[in-house]
């Protein structure tokens, strides 16, 4: 065996002195390189994890108030036309109900102003009429006056019949 | 009025019945004197002079004219009978025509005043 080595040229003490120190150089790095490094790395890792689970889960959130938010703004919209469409109906409603009771007391004002003047009118018909009545009565007896003699006849005999009646 | 006038006419009727007019009369006047109501005495005598014209049979008239010439129409004179009582008055607000009133109820007017009235009503 020793002499195959030697024929290859390898010099087993060599090689085992080298592997001991491979040895030890993988504990050592293993030990205090590659472990913390591995460590590290996992770390690093699962803060990466982490942060994309946390950006994902931020994203949901994002999205789920952006949802909430447009639900709201159509619910605000939907209230907001409700709210604009009875106003509209209200003060619809108000203005034709103003609009009626304003009709109403114009009609009644202008009734009440027709009613006033066919009474005036009436009165002064009936003061011109009774004026004009009294003229005329006056006229008759003035005119009877003058020659009473024959009306009184007339109206005697008239009398005298209707007491024989 | 210390009694009513229908007290008065019925006592004068009773007293009238039994006694003279002329005492009738006599006493009757001594009663108003006595009650106060002498004063009333023309009013009293002319309810009187009503009742015995009524009992006679003749009724109370009141003829009113606008003017004396109306008066002196002789079918109006004729009118009433003799039993009737008949006072004339002259009424110038009756213009023409006569108004004639009889017993204070029934009322005939023949005046132009009245008939003017109802024809300007």
């Amino acid at each position: 065996m020793s002499e195959l080595f030697s024929q290859l040229g390898i010099d087993w003490k060599l090689l085992l002195a080298q592997g001991v120190n491979f040895v030890i150089l993988l504990f050592v790095l293993t030990k205090f390189v590659y472990k913390p490094l591995m460590k590290m790395v996992e770390e690093r890792k699962k803060k990466i994890e982490l942060g994309i689970k946390g950006g994902e889960k931020a994203e949901h959130i994002i999205k789920e108030a952006e949802e909430e938010k447009v639900g709201i703004i159509r619910e605000a919209d939907t209230q907001a036309i409700g709210i604009i469409s009875e106003a509209e109906h209200t003060a619809q409603k108000k203005a034709q109900e103003i609009g009626l009771q304003a009709d109403k007391k114009a009609r009644g004002i202008l009734r009440e102003a027709m009613l006033m003047a066919e009474r005036k009118e009436k009165e002064e018909m009936e003061k011109v009429s009774a004026e004009a009545k009294k003229l005329v009565k006056e006229a008759i007896i003035k005119t009877v006056q003058l020659k009473p003699e024959q009306v009184d006849e007339k109206l005697i005999e008239e009398a005298v019949t209707g007491l024989k009646a | 009025m210390r009694y009513s006038l229908n007290n008065y006419v019925g006592a004068f009727s009773q007293v009238a019945k039994t006694t003279s007019r002329e005492k009738a009369v006599e006493g009757f006047l001594k009663l108003l004197k006595k009650t106060g109501d002498i004063k009333h005495s023309k009013k009293i005598i002319e309810a009187i002079h009503k009742k015995i014209v009524n009992e006679r049979g003749g009724k109370w008239v009141n003829v009113e004219v606008a003017r004396e010439s109306a008066l002196k129409k002789e079918k109006l004179k004729h009118s009433f009978s003799e039993k009737d009582h008949v006072d004339f008055k002259i009424n110038p607000e009756l213009v023409a025509g006569v108004r004639i009133t009889i017993d204070g109820e029934s009322e005939l007017n023949n005046s132009l005043h009245s008939k003017l009235n109802k024809l300007f009503k």
